[in-house]
């Protein structure tokens, strides 16, 4: 099995406990659900934080900004310059996914149209295993932030990296929730 | 700390523990380059040769004869391991195993092997080049499970042997680099003693037929193993140009260049298939892409959910969402520090850092894990007990004067800081190894 670093896990709680210290103002009039979101979106923003460097990481924090509410937080825990960096949209990017996005809905459209013209007598084992391939593969890229434009090794790099932090901030959740249930627990004696 | 997970999980392995401190102690700093690494893991082998009473017993195999070699190569994997490791958290994983992850404790070293590899990938180019000869290895014992559908396994085995001679020939980047070193440093003859009997075979010459009795598809021939033996064995010398991987074509094969850039590419994805394997529990038995796949949608998927369930638990837990402790904490981790901010992370990673030596004890414990043993705790701890005690709650206390090393938590110590904690009401504790469940529900009785 694999183990994240140290550093990185601390790095993790670091960003955590400072994304839970912001919300942790308004604190009194949220509901159950809304702190769950709240403590949620800091996990997420403190993973990404924590794990710099990777393509899922850039692509879950500007998921995550495009949330309500979630602006100031990430702010806050990114730095101003950081966040509007993220903000200002890549030269080229916009363009780059219409097109893509075009080319996709034509590509799907022209493989149907092929299909229906020719209807195989027999599915071959091999067509059958890439197509169970290919559906794989595109739910696995909306898995992972960020993977609907990689090329199916780089999704493959992204998913090991992806697992393993997943990994990491369970475990340190989990831990977290534990150390708080027997601080409440203690108090409450 | 290592050495304590893996008594729990090999009692019998006695003999193991001289050979695992030697390494650890020596290889664990990572300034060291990989060659260096691998060339004292070398001095280190060499007078251990390979005899039965040398071989420790880590991963338990299926087959007695590889048993040494696969113990050596797995003691091999795991100094790599602990290289690239800061090796703090490592009863995490048996604490997140216990409570019933329900994953496999004890992975082939076949796997790890490569796992190991894999891993140092992610943080390390360098490493991960010289971690493949490990990996290949590794390959090539495991690539006695039945092949899969596409016939990956002959493309990995021609690939094992093919790299092991360290000649790949395809324009890209940066393998070459790390093959050739391979080849000429003396890692090559790690990995060829590493080697499995049967890979030994084929690179003699006289497994021509031992290789082709465990091709499964007939298609594709591979060139003879002799020829490229003493073909490669020139050529790796010559492959000391940096940006190119050299790719042979193989024997009955078309040699133009897309097929040989599939092949490349076929092989990196087989490659990370295979670390994936590693990463997803109870993955092992599974050969095929649409399987893995499929397990590793799933796995993603399930620790998403638990992401979410995590923190409506944490929600639930606090309904101020004012983490009392977390704000110190935080304000220490800010505040400058003078031995770095290490220490203070590290003394809030020792609140979190529970007795995953004994995750038993922790169940039907629940409510004082929190002060159940943690493995590592500041020395601040000791410097606080020996002064006022003010503060009321326990877990913020040793995180402000966090400094220096961190000792492990002995019981005298323990004894010190309840006594301080419980207002000079004499505790006697006594002194087991993990003194977890029984102080604990001491102190849950005299709190």
């Amino acid at each position: 099995m694999q183990e994240t670093p140290k550093s990185f896990r601390h790095e993790f709680l670091r960003q955590l406990l400072l994304g839970l210290k912001h919300s942790s103002s308004r604190a009194q009039e949220m509901s159950l659900l809304e702190r769950k979101k709240a403590i949620k979106l800091a996990a997420d923003t403190a993973l990404a934080m924590a794990s710099d460097g990777s393509h899922w990481s850039r692509a879950l924090i500007s998921n995550l900004s495009k949330l309500d509410g979630s602006q100031s937080l990430i702010k806050t825990m990114m730095g101003d310059e950081a966040f509007q960096k993220i903000k200002k949209p890549i030269n080229g990017a916009s363009a780059f996914c219409r097109k893509l996005g075009a080319r996709r809905v034509l590509k799907g459209y022209t493989m149907r149209m092929r299909e229906k013209k020719r209807v195989p007598p027999c599915v071959s084992a091999q067509a059958l295993a890439k197509k169970l391939v290919k559906r794989r593969t595109e739910k696995l890229k909306c898995l992972i932030p960020g993977g609907e434009f990689m090329d199916r090794y780089s999704l493959l790099v992204e998913a090991s990296d992806y697992i393993l932090s997943l990994k990491a901030q369970v475990d340190v959740m989990q831990r977290l929730a534990n150390v708080l249930a027997c601080k409440d627990i203690q108090l409450n004696e | 700390m290592t050495e304590g997970s893996c008594m729990a999980r090999h009692p019998g392995s006695a003999q193991s523990h001289h050979y695992r401190l030697e390494p650890t102690i020596d290889l664990c700093s990572m300034d060291m380059t990989v060659l260096e690494r691998q060339r004292t893991r070398l001095k280190w082998l060499k007078p251990q040769d390979f005899g039965g009473s040398a071989s420790t017993n880590l991963f338990p195999t299926g087959s007695q004869a590889d048993k040494h070699q696969e113990s050596s190569t797995a003691l091999i994997e795991m100094l790599s391991r602990a290289d690239g490791r800061d090796g703090g958290w490592p009863d995490l994983t048996a604490g997140y195993l216990a409570q019933g992850g329900g994953f496999e404790p004890l992975p082939e070293p076949a796997r790890l092997g490569f796992g190991t590899g894999g891993s140092a990938a992610a943080n390390n180019s360098e490493m991960e080049a010289a971690c493949r000869g490990l990996g290949q290895a590794a390959i090539s014992r495991s690539s006695s499970c039945p092949a899969d559908i596409d016939g990956q396994e002959e493309d990995e085995k021609g690939r094992v042997a093919a790299s092991l001679k360290g000649s790949f020939k395809k324009r890209k980047a940066e393998k070459a680099q790390g093959h050739a070193s391979e080849a000429s440093s003396p890692k090559g003859m790690v990995t060829e003693e590493m080697k499995d009997k049967r890979i030994k075979g084929e690179r003699d010459g006289d497994g021509d037929e031992e290789v082709s009795k465990q091709r499964r598809n007939d298609n594709n021939n591979t060139s003879e193993m002799s020829v490229e033996t003493t073909k490669d064995s020139s050529k790796a010398s010559e492959v000391q140009k940096p940006d190119y991987i050299h790719v042979r074509a193989r024997r009955g094969q078309a040699t133009d260049s897309h097929s040989l850039a599939e092949r490349v590419r076929r092989e990196k994805i087989s490659e990370r298939m295979k670390y994936l394997q590693d990463l997803v529990p109870g993955c092992n038995k599974i050969t095929g892409k649409a399987g893995m796949l499929d397990e590793i949608i799933n796995y993603v998927q399930s620790l998403q959910q638990q992401v979410e369930f995590l923190s409506m638990k944490l929600a639930a837990v606090n309904p101020r969402l004012d983490f009392n402790i977390d704000n110190f904490f935080t304000k220490e981790i800010f505040s400058p520090c003078n031995s770095s901010m290490v220490s203070p992370e590290l003394a809030s990673a020792s609140y979190l850092h529970f007795n995953t030596a004994q995750p038993a004890a922790m169940q039907p414990v629940t409510p004082c894990c929190g002060l159940d043993v943690p493995i590592s705790t500041t020395e601040a701890l000791r410097r606080t007990t020996s002064g006022p005690v003010t503060i009321p709650d326990p877990f913020i206390e040793p995180g402000f004067q966090g400094n220096g090393s961190l000792p492990t938590w002995d019981a005298d110590l323990q004894a010190l800081y309840n006594m301080g904690f419980l207002q000079g009401r004499p505790a006697a504790f006594p002194s087991p190894p993990f003194p977890g469940t029984q102080e604990a529900n001491n102190l849950k009785m005299e709190m």
